[in-house]
């Protein structure tokens, strides 16, 4: 039975489709190499934002503007729109329209709820004075958590040409290995917001105004 | 298809209950396409949540991943509200939850933990190479500052 699952499972190692030297897939293969890419990418951000650390002259500072309770309710939407997506992956591999259609549809749903809750943050934090020119801290935050968002747009787009495929009757059973690799990129926008949640806004959302820097006083 | 019976999944493997699975993986052939992650301790935690390493999650799998993320990210949101622990200390709870929560989602929602082994040993050594550029640039910057 087990091992029934497995085959089935990893089906492209057996399928003649798949004839290729190392019997994976390319597209999935690619999809692994622009994710091992992506996650240097990524990696440099986070750790430019970590260098220049405490290093803003002037306000406004993490502490005076990063809302930890939101955030963390974005950061649930976002995890649950894996779980939608792996949900949706199982119920189209396993040829279930309705349930799969319901699952890609729940997932895009998701991400763009994420994606309002940052145009909200962006919009807050641009009321309370900070934009990307204000600071170091303005700069590296907004570069790091916009690209994530633009990430986030790209997969909220590309699901919903799943979903519209999937009602055309493009996006089958057989050929379900389509909305893997787009759950694959999916995943990837989730792990990357779990690292950033916890370096950008958890660790230092407490940061103030560095020694000899003044605080920030709210005009607004 | 597999059989798609969640519980019977879930407690057996191969038609013997997990009370009675091999005792080291020396007794049983390596699944096909399984992944690197987890040796042996942890390896037999995961083969219990993941009817020993074989067959895919369930539904049901999902569900109990999902939720165990929420309630790490609820955990990391209360423990920031409250003062009782020092920096670092708080630090080193987010870092470690953030941890559990990244390998969670890649093993089980990115199916690394049962695909085959050169997409875990791809991702695996683009993660060693940026947590490397990532801890050179902070050493960078603590030993030479950027002005």
């Amino acid at each position: 039975m087990a091992q029934q699952a497995i085959t089935e499972y990893h089906a492209e190692a057996n399928d003649p489709t798949y004839n290729t030297s190392t019997g994976l897939s390319n597209r999935k293969l690619l999809m692994w190499a622009f994710l091992a890419s992506d996650v240097m990418f990524f990696g440099t951000f986070i750790a430019t934002y970590l260098v220049y650390r405490n290093r803003s002259l002037v306000g406004p500072y993490p502490e005076d503007v990063l809302d930890i309770p939101i955030t963390t309710v974005s950061t649930f939407v976002l995890l649950m729109s894996s779980l939608a997506m792996v949900l949706a992956l199982h119920y189209v591999r396993e040829g279930s329209k309705g349930p799969g259609r319901l699952w890609i549809g729940v997932t895009a749903f998701l991400g763009i709820v994420f994606l309002i809750f940052q145009v909200i943050e962006f919009q807050t934090f641009v009321n309370e004075g900070l934009t990307p020119r204000t600071n170091l801290f303005g700069t590296t935050f907004f570069i790091l958590t916009g690209i994530h968002g633009t990430h986030v747009t790209i997969g909220v787009v590309w699901l919903l040409f799943l979903l519209y495929g999937h009602f055309k009757g493009t996006l089958r059973s057989d050929n379900a290995l389509d909305l893997e690799i787009a759950g694959l990129y999916w995943h990837f926008v989730d792990i990357v917001w779990i690292v950033i949640f916890t370096i950008v806004y958890l660790v230092t959302a407490k940061d103030g105004a560095p020694p000899g820097a003044p605080p920030f006083i709210h005009h607004g | 298809m597999p059989e798609d019976n969640t519980t019977n999944k879930l407690l057996t493997h191969d038609g013997k209950g997990w009370w009675n699975l091999p005792k080291t993986h020396q007794e049983e052939k390596d699944p096909q396409g399984e992944g690197p992650i987890g040796d042996p301790w942890f390896k037999q935690a995961w083969d219990f949540v993941t009817y020993a390493g074989v067959s895919h999650a369930s539904v049901r799998g999902y569900l109990v991943v999902a939720a165990v993320l929420s309630v790490f990210t609820f955990l990391e949101w209360r423990l920031f509200t409250i003062e009782a622990f020092g920096a670092s200390g708080l630090n080193a709870m987010m870092i470690g939850f953030s941890l559990v929560k990244f390998v969670l989602v890649v093993a089980f929602f990115m199916h690394l933990r049962f695909d085959n082994k050169y997409y875990a040993w791809i991702f695996g050594s683009s993660m060693l190479l940026g947590v490397g550029v990532f801890l050179a640039l902070l050493l960078l910057q603590r030993h030479h500052g950027f002005g």
